[in-house]
């Protein structure tokens, strides 16, 4: 057994190469998610950090069997818990998401249904997937409720989502999501709909539950601020692709791709004093538009460290250090 | 004596009536905005935070009566906005203008780049033809697009763009005064930085005076050189900026600093983060006394009684204005 191949055991998410195509109106396809591979371990937490269109929510919906028609995904493979969840039927991916794999997404407005109590939106997970008596998976949602942060939880069982506020109605959607005590819990985008305060709240939930259940956590987020304190790794997507792979230190202390680069200098820093006068670094030009073919590196049009060469031949994710890999053949010079 | 400010605010109130049942009968008053005062000097920026809801925006929309204030006073340049005529109000508000939030709802689809750039000098009859057309290369040129734009539609362009052509549009008229609600928080990390230089670059080169409207607070320390930060429809705490980051007063403005992510993980283990608890209450009916008290870690029986006015605690010629009965 190559180490390649043990590594591949141990973890607890494999994806490898996976690509996902959506046909445009008018002819010709977009790849969102192009040749992407990570691997998680049980526990761990890990961050894919990206512009919009970078692919990162995209990559999660391909793991789920979730990508919107008539996009599919055409290449790859997502080992979760040694089974490949592209290759699963569609009966037998559902019984994963929800039991295996929760997920959070964006908008609490969205995506609680307004005519159905809170009660019976927690316990669907539960009817679903396990035999339980109405009134053990009665407890059950109480004790989801209280675990999550909602006071008086046994009374608010017969309230509906508008009763809540926009914190409250996130801190359900992640009890539904934890319900199963599922092994992996997908976060896309949990806090960016919520305002400050309210965002710490829920990222402190967030860690706080990942200790207790031991889950492991796969952050979406654009927020590369917010990852610093969030994850124990950082993959960094651009057009499709993962530009870059390490542990949250070496990525904000060392970052070798000039995106990930270019991103940390372009922004401000809460402690830089105003009166200092300094400005800002900013990328040059916009996100390639992903309809026309990408030869070559596709931020080499933004990078200023861009040779002849970078423009040929896509870089493959290598190397750079412990457990650090990018995807720039001028990566030593960063 | 110093210059009298380009933009007076006192006591400004935003008032909306909530209507319930069959006959809309008004059960109740939402706050938006209660009691605002700040002056911003000519050439200054003032930088407006708080969360969603706290009556931001709402204050930028009635400082230029995009929003008639149900309250309060409002002078630009000596002139009390609330008095003018019709026609006075038309001629001074080509002097004081807003950047938008969204790039992509702000501007019409069907009018063409120059078209949208164009329209408020018509709109103000400003120049002849030929000069507006004149005028219209030379805002493209100065926010930085290419003059071939001004054929070209919205769609053609990406979102930092399209925030340009809003930045364009905005600066037709030539205003002394710019309110920007919340100008890059619907772009990309990587764009935002591009058109933050761009505005301090056109505020140095046009003497702008910026109300600058946001919730990322390191942009707004990076933009501003004074500072308010507003909750439930009042200013809690007003400072020059790097007092204010440094010194927080307000136990409300201090839960917002530490709130902020910071891209330095050894940083991020070692902070004390204050995490508040509970939601922003409703401004249609805002606690007794101080309207921060229900999340205040520190309130004590005094908050619920007495409403904390704004009281200067700062140093002789640096004002810091703070709404806290135990500040």
């Amino acid at each position: 057994m190559n180490s390649q191949e043990r590594d591949a055991r141990a973890a607890l998410l494999d994806v490898r190469g996976l690509t996902t195509r959506i046909p445009v109106e008018g002819g010709g396809a977009v790849n969102p998610v192009n040749d992407v591979s990570f691997q998680m371990a049980r526990g761990e937490s890990l961050a894919l950090v990206g512009e919009s269109g970078s692919g990162k929510s995209m990559s999660a919906l391909s793991i789920l069997g979730l990508v919107p028609k008539p996009g599919r995904v055409i290449g790859g493979q997502a080992r979760f818990d040694g089974r490949d969840l592209l290759a699963l039927p569609a009966n037998e991916l559902r019984k994963v998401r929800g039991r295996g794999i929760g997920i959070v997404f964006q908008d609490p407005a969205t995506s609680l249904n307004p005519v159905l109590t809170i009660g019976r939106q927690l316990t669907e997970g539960l009817r679903e997937h396990f035999e339980m008596s109405g009134a053990a998976r009665r407890v059950r949602a109480i004790e989801l409720l209280s675990l999550v942060g909602i006071p008086d939880a046994k009374d608010r069982l017969a309230s509906y989502p508008h009763e809540f506020s926009g914190g409250q109605r996130q801190r359900i959607l992640i009890a539904m999501a934890i319900a199963c005590e599922p092994s992996l819990l997908i976060a896309d985008e949990p806090t960016t709909a919520l305002d400050a305060t309210i965002q710490a709240q829920i990222v402190e939930l967030l860690k706080g539950l990942q200790k207790r259940l031991g889950m492991a956590i796969l952050w979406i987020t654009h927020d590369l601020a917010l990852v610093a304190g969030l994850a124990e790794r950082v993959a960094v997507m651009y057009a499709g692709s993962i530009v870059e792979m390490a542990s949250a230190r070496d990525l904000f202390q060392r970052p070798r791709h000039p995106y990930t680069l270019g991103l940390l200098k372009a922004m401000p820093r809460t402690d830089a004093r105003h009166d200092s006068g300094e400005s800002l670094a900013p990328i040059p030009g916009a996100p390639p538009d992903l309809r026309g073919e990408i030869l070559g590196c596709a931020f080499a049009p933004r990078c200023s460290r861009a040779i002849e060469r970078c423009g040929a031949e896509r870089p493959p994710l290598l190397p750079v250090g412990p457990g650090h890999e990018a995807a720039c053949i001028r990566s030593e010079e960063a | 004596m110093s210059a009298p400010p380009l933009v007076e605010v006192r006591d400004l109130g935003l008032h909306f009536p909530v209507r319930q049942g069959v006959w809309r009968r008004q059960t109740g008053t939402v706050k938006a905005v209660d009691g605002v005062s700040f002056d911003i000097a000519e050439g200054e920026t003032l930088g407006l935070v708080g969360e969603s809801g706290c009556g931001k925006s709402s204050t930028g929309r009635a400082v230029l009566r995009l929003a008639k204030p149900t309250a309060g006073r409002v002078r630009f340049a000596g002139a009390d906005l609330g008095r003018l005529s019709r026609s006075d109000l038309r001629r001074t508000r080509r002097g004081m203008q807003m950047i938008f939030q969204s790039p992509f709802a702000s501007l019409n689809p069907r009018l063409s780049v120059g078209g949208a750039i164009r329209e408020p000098l018509d709109i103000h009859g400003v120049g002849s033809p030929g000069e507006r057309e004149a005028r219209v290369a030379e805002l493209l040129d100065l926010v930085g697009l290419d003059p071939g734009a001004s054929r070209r539609y919205p769609h053609e362009f990406s979102g930092g763009q399209r925030q340009r052509i809003g930045i364009a549009r905005a600066l037709a008229t030539s205003p002394r005064f710019v309110v920007a609600d919340e100008p890059i928080s619907a772009l990309d990390v990587s764009i935002r930085a591009q058109i933050v230089n761009l505005m301090r670059d056109l505020k140095d080169r046009l003497g702008l005076t910026y109300l600058f409207i946001a919730h990322d607070l390191a942009m707004v320390r990076h933009m501003s050189d004074r500072v308010a930060v507003m909750y439930l429809g009042r200013i809690v705490e007003m400072a020059g900026c790097d007092d204010l980051f440094d010194r927080p007063l307000h136990p409300y403005t201090k839960a917002l600093l530490s709130a902020i992510p910071t891209p330095d993980p050894d940083a991020e283990a070692g902070r004390i983060r204050i995490v508040l608890q509970g939601d922003v209450p409703s401004p249609a009916n805002p606690p007794s006394g101080c309207r921060f008290r229900t999340r205040c870690p520190i309130a004590t029986a005094k908050c619920a009684q007495e409403d904390p006015l704004l009281r200067d605690l700062g140093a002789a010629g640096s004002p810091h204005a703070v709404a806290c009965h135990l500040a």
